[in-house]
């Protein structure tokens, strides 16, 4: 397949005045164009979703948007990702796994979707379990599918403690289970998880974790 | 009240709350930004009972409003025709005193439990349709690995089995002299054995062809009548082994039908020695085939006056290795895959087929054709 470069500053302005006036069809024309023209998925994902859905939270933490508008181009997001769905499971496995999942009480779910399937755009058998997983529906999944990476997300900055006893769970039964962790929440302050684990670590962009996956 | 700060605010800023006045007759005579906004329409003039969804006729709206019995919980109708449910709290004004105050708010405990449960059902939606697209693409990837296998260990077992019904066949036509009775009895086995082990092969790689999606239909326009007259002349060897008659009368004219020959020619000889295989001595096999018309199509059917099918087997019958509870007469061979290949060859054809038995009686296969 002949994959192209990124899509273009006006493709990605049409989107986004698409995404933000809650026009599914025309985002969908868009993304559906896009696939037709074989752009990379990770194009897709990093710098028209990714960016989109970045450009939308600062609007909405700034108060230049509601709430409303916020949830509805995160529905219209994850709509166009079951577009790509065909596309992406379609590939071949390399005999690696990770499982993702949204701490307690965390019901940003998209950021953890993507990279889910960032996972599975290198091959992973990934597992996305959901916003506001339970700690103990977490480990009973990791002790059934042994996976070799688990990523926890985490958007909300004040939510810190439950990634803590997430961690602190997993470490408990799978002490050398290797976690990555990401989200917005990291670009609010720091967060001083990973001292005293080993094999945890921040992982702080989509870009990046598509670096720690090659 | 209405000429309160308060009251002036409500009415005169765009502020989320419903604020009508009306005069006794119900004719609106102000109306917030809010009500004609949500409304989707200018409401001066109007009256206030239409603003809502009456869902019992002998209901009076007005009166219930001037009634006094706050709060109340009223659906309106909204710009995007969905009724929406407020509470509604109606005063009387103080002058004039036939004219009446309407306030109309969200209850907005069950607008964020509604927000909040369809959040957490799209994104378990979300979860869900990944699940699927993911276990389908799986799903595919091992019924492709399956095909793969089976193809292969199809092939592979070819030549050893072909080598071993050549070698029988030879010993039996030109050696026979040779042999005791018994020695032909094994050679006979033998031959019989390697034959049907060589017909698995064979449907299993037409299996492996048609599901892997690359048989290519070699189409031409024919008449169906001769493709069927020729199974039945092939078909009439076997019968006549087995002293089962198959009566074939000439049909009608018949449109063209596009077909494979070959392919359908395999559909007509697997049915005819399944209704041979199922029938006794004496009994008879008719071969039909029509023009339908009113449906575009050609109707081909082969039925037999043999066991017959059990009714709750009936929907096992195309599919593959289901051995039906009926045994073959004079204890013939199986492979276990003719009518399931025999039902993907028909479907690549655009026809249809099923299957019509009663358990004693015998059976009816029927499939169409299109035609051109």
């Amino acid at each position: 397949m002949d994959e192209k470069m990124n899509p273009s500053e006006e493709i990605y302005q049409s989107y986004f005045s698409a995404l933000i006036k809650g026009n599914r069809h025309v985002c969908s024309d868009i993304v559906n164009k896009l696939l037709a023209q074989n752009i990379a998925i990770r194009d897709v994902y990093i710098n028209l979703f990714q960016r989109s859905m970045y450009e939308i939270g600062t609007l909405w933490e700034t108060n230049k948007i509601s709430v409303a508008i916020e949830h509805v181009a995160t529905s219209i997001t994850a709509f166009q990702l079951s577009l790509i769905y065909p596309t992406l499971f379609s590939r071949d496995h390399i005999n690696k796994s990770a499982v993702v999942a949204c701490v307690a009480n965390e019901f940003h779910q998209i950021g953890g979707q993507m990279a889910a399937d960032i996972f599975e755009l290198h091959g992973w058998d990934s597992y996305f379990l959901g916003s506001n997983t339970p700690v103990t529906d977490l480990v009973t999944f990791i002790g059934e599918k042994r996976p070799d990476i688990v990523g926890l997300s985490l958007s909300i900055y004040s939510n810190q403690a439950a990634l803590l006893e997430t961690i602190r769970e997993i470490k408990q039964a799978f002490p050398m289970q290797k976690i990555i962790m990401g989200g917005q929440a990291f670009n609010h302050g720091s967060i001083g998880v990973a001292q005293g684990y080993t094999n945890v670590s921040h992982v702080e962009s989509l870009a990046a974790l598509e670096d720690l996956l090659k | 009240m209405e000429n309160t700060p308060c009251c002036d605010f409500i009415f005169k800023s765009s502020v989320s709350v419903l604020a009508i006045t009306f005069d006794a007759s119900g004719s609106i005579i102000r109306a917030n930004v809010f009500s004609e906004a949500l409304c989707g329409r200018t409401l001066l003039g109007t009256n206030v009972s239409d603003l809502f969804v009456n869902f019992d006729e002998n209901t009076d709206i007005l009166s219930l409003l001037t009634a006094g019995e706050n709060p109340l919980i009223l659906n309106i109708s909204t710009a995007h025709a969905l009724p929406e449910a407020l509470i509604f709290h109606c005063y009387a004004c103080s002058s004039p005193n036939d004219h009446h105050i309407l306030f109309g708010e969200y209850n907005t405990a069950e607008m964020e439990n509604f927000r909040s449960q369809l959040i957490s059902m799209n994104g378990e939606l979300n979860i869900a349709t990944r699940k699927l697209h993911k276990q389908h693409a799986d799903l595919k990837r091992i019924n492709e690995a399956m095909n793969n296998l089976m193809g292969m260990a199809a092939h592979d077992l070819r030549n050893p089995i072909a080598l071993i019904m050549g070698y029988a066949q030879t010993m039996i036509d030109f050696m026979s002299d040779k042999f005791d009775k018994k020695q032909k009895l094994f050679l006979n086995s033998i031959f019989k054995a390697s034959k049907l082990m060589n017909d698995i092969i064979t449907d299993m790689l037409d299996v492996t062809v048609i599901e892997s999606g690359t048989v290519k239909l070699r189409l031409e326009d024919a008449q169906i009548a001769d493709v069927i007259g020729d199974a039945v002349e092939t078909g009439a060897i076997l019968a006549d082994r087995k002293n089962v008659k198959l009566l074939y009368p000439p049909p009608s004219p018949i449109p063209s039908v596009s077909l494979d020959r070959s392919k359908i020619q395999q559909v007509m000889d697997n049915l005819i020695s399944n209704a041979i295989k199922y029938s006794t001595a004496g009994t008879e096999i008719n071969i039909q085939v029509a023009h339908v018309p009113d449906e575009g199509c050609v109707k081909i059917s082969v039925s037999d006056a043999g066991l017959g099918i059990p009714a709750d087997e009936i929907k096992n019958i195309f599919k593959p290795f289901v051995k039906l509870t009926p045994r073959p007469t004079a204890n013939e061979s199986s492979t276990g895959l003719g009518m399931a290949i025999v039902k993907k060859i028909v479907e690549a054809h655009r026809g249809k087929i099923w299957v019509e038995s009663k358990l004693g009686s015998g059976t009816t296969v029927t499939f169409t054709l299109p035609t051109v």
